[in-house]
């Protein structure tokens, strides 16, 4: 993949401002929608007050019910601007998401500086996870033990646990980690195929069907999720360490994270 | 930036004890407000009233004309800077300075944005991707001062921010939270025990002792004119020198020693029984015709010389400018600055003014 983006196709981009138009509204009928629901309920709150203060019969009580409308007020008014703010940050189509992920501006640049590549953290634990549930799915139907069956034991065990410390690696967009997520990746794929695939075959081990296919949706998931990561990973690594090297004349950070070796 | 206004407040805990008592200030936006006093005082109390982390057991509190009084902390729009720090260990720089704001699901791209801008400030730019268990102390309170700083407060409030410090980071410090101070043009209160930050720091002291305000004024005011003489002992360093005594044919007499006074000076003394002179331990000067003054000890700071001897058999220390070498038990003469001294009541303690 390349970090520049392609020149824009005109047909491509009409397509692409009709739907940001559309998205556009939709979020402001939505706004509008919420605005008036605020308006309604202020003035709710207010006349509900207005009448309670009305009949307060000292003057220390209206201060203090005027003090408790104030405060619902500003609760009120806190709770919708977060939601309008909320409703103004979703007015993206999926397009222009895809598009800040995969070519993100100078801001977002930086900012990857200091945010964690938490999808690719949380897709390495959900390869060991689902490694592990398709090892317990493989062992809990097992009659036949072997040799084969302590070299898979084995294999599951260093393979959560390099999983992890990739993980680890992969948080901070180290690019040389997304080499080791690929290889695990085809490793959990292929791992089915070298293990699963003919203990299921040997009549003795007696498999049920059922634990073949769950354990291949497991591996599946796995090697998928580990392929997805290595693959995000070593692109938005790459896009990282070029903007660092890009920084590093002007900015010593930036140097000394390059240094620490992204 | 806000103004604060302080109305009758008094904190009386549950089991009686009387913390602060009718504590009364207006404070103008953009002001620099310390309280300084010895432990116990009450100004820390005062500051978490401030806070909303104590009841206010009486008065009121306003920020920007808005009565707070009964708010939770939350919802003041204030900052404060803790004594310890308290930043969260797990977290770098970067989260601890930002946290609060993703609390309030503000814009990332905003968020870092003020983030960046604060770091650069407070020169953390390069400790940003750090936990705190990698940094100085100096650098973890300003990790604790940008995480005030990109909320935009109204109002900062430091509680004790450079006790845990060594002395030489803590000068570094002072300087650091002065010049922020000036950038920002912010409201900050600011509670400490060393009146050598509140004279530094403050463009208004308040100094406390025993729950009540003593006297409140700019740190000249509060050097040059005490309003009584718990502040006179308590701010300048060394302490000012007291010299107790009685009226006597025109002059104080102090153990013996005949202090001249003058008529303006006698006049203030009309009726009261017993008098208390202060002075500050750099106004006297080397006087042949002066008074009699014993040397115990003399300590050398470099530029300066503290000289602890005795005069008017009262212990006292004078500090004069340069290293002087004089002998245990060797005696010299001193004369006084009356416009310079103070005179205080004995008995109350208070000042005594035309």
């Amino acid at each position: 993949m390349s970090e520049n983006a392609k020149q824009p196709n005109p047909q491509k981009e009409m397509k692409l401002d009709k739907k940001r138009e559309k998205k556009h509204v939709s979020i402001e009928k939505k706004i509008d929608r919420e605005n008036a629901a605020y308006e309604k309920k202020t003035n709710a709150l207010k006349t509900k007050y207005s009448s309670k203060i009305e009949s307060a019969k000292t003057g220390q009580k209206e201060e203090h019910l005027e003090g408790q409308k104030n405060d619902a007020l500003r609760k009120l008014d806190s709770k919708h601007s977060r939601k309008v703010e909320k409703l103004k940050r979703s007015d993206i189509i999926l397009r222009d998401r895809y598009q800040a992920y995969v070519h993100p501006n100078d801001l977002q640049k930086d900012m990857m500086r200091y945010h964690r590549n938490s999808l690719g953290h949380s897709l390495c634990f959900l390869a060991i996870a689902v490694g592990a549930l398709g090892f317990c799915f493989t062992y809990s139907h097992l009659s036949v033990c072997d040799f084969s069956t302590g070299v898979d034991i084995i294999f599951n065990i260093i393979f959560m646990l390099v999983t992890f410390l990739t993980a680890e690696k992969v948080k901070v967009y180290n690019v040389k980690s997304s080499f080791a997520a690929m290889i695990l990746g085809v490793l959990e794929i292929l791992h089915f195929v070298w293990y699963t695939i003919p203990t299921y075959s040997n009549a003795a081990a007696q498999m049920p069907t059922w634990v073949f296919i769950a354990t291949l949706v497991c591996y599946i998931i796995g090697g998928i999720s580990l392929l997805f990561v290595g693959v995000t990973n070593y692109y938005r690594g790459t896009i990282l360490k070029n903007y660092l090297k890009q920084q590093a004349a002007t900015d010593y950070s930036a140097a000394l994270e390059l240094k620490g070796g992204k | 930036m806000a103004t604060v206004s302080l109305q009758h407040l008094q904190k009386i805990y549950d089991t009686g004890n009387l913390a602060v008592e009718d504590f009364n200030m207006e404070i103008q936006d953009g002001e620099f407000i310390v309280l300084v006093g010895p432990s116990g005082c009450g100004k820390s109390t005062t500051l978490r009233m401030i806070a909303g982390l104590e009841g206010i057991t009486k008065g009121k509190m306003l920020i920007d004309g808005n009565d707070v009084t009964e708010k939770a902390s939350k919802d003041r729009d204030i900052a404060m800077v803790f004594q310890n720090y308290a930043l969260y260990g797990n977290m770098t720089v970067y989260q601890n300075m930002a946290f609060s704001l993703i609390l309030r699901k503000e814009n990332p791209e905003v968020i870092h944005n003020k983030v960046i801008a604060a770091a650069k400030m407070l020169r953390l730019y390069e400790q940003l991707n750090k936990k705190p268990s990698a940094l100085s102390g100096g650098q973890r309170q300003r990790v604790a001062m940008g995480r005030s700083i990109v909320r935009n407060p109204k109002v900062f409030l430091f509680d004790e921010p450079l006790s845990n410090l060594d002395a030489q980071l803590r000068s570094s410090m002072r300087r650091e939270i002065k010049i922020l101070h000036n950038k920002l043009k912010a409201t900050m209160i600011y509670v400490t025990h060393d009146q050598t930050e509140a004279l530094t720091l403050a463009d208004r002291i308040v100094v406390m002792s025993m729950g009540r305000v003593q006297q409140i004024g700019t740190p000249y005011e509060i050097y040059n004119n005490p309003n009584n003489m718990f502040v006179a002992s308590f701010i300048g360093n060394p302490p000012t020198n007291f010299f107790t005594g009685k009226i006597q044919d025109g002059c104080l007499n102090i153990n013996g020693t005949m202090i001249k006074l003058r008529k303006k000076e006698l006049d203030l003394c009309n009726g009261v029984e017993e008098i208390t002179l202060g002075i500050r331990p750099e106004r006297v000067f080397a006087d042949e015709n002066g008074y009699p003054v014993k040397v115990e000890l003399v300590e050398h700071l470099g530029q300066f010389s503290l000289i602890h001897c005795v005069m008017a058999k009262t212990k006292c220390v004078f500090k004069v400018k340069g290293w002087i070498d004089l002998a245990e038990g060797s005696e010299f003469k001193v004369g006084l600055d009356l416009d310079k001294c103070f005179l205080f009541d004995n008995e109350t303690g208070q000042r005594l003014r035309g």
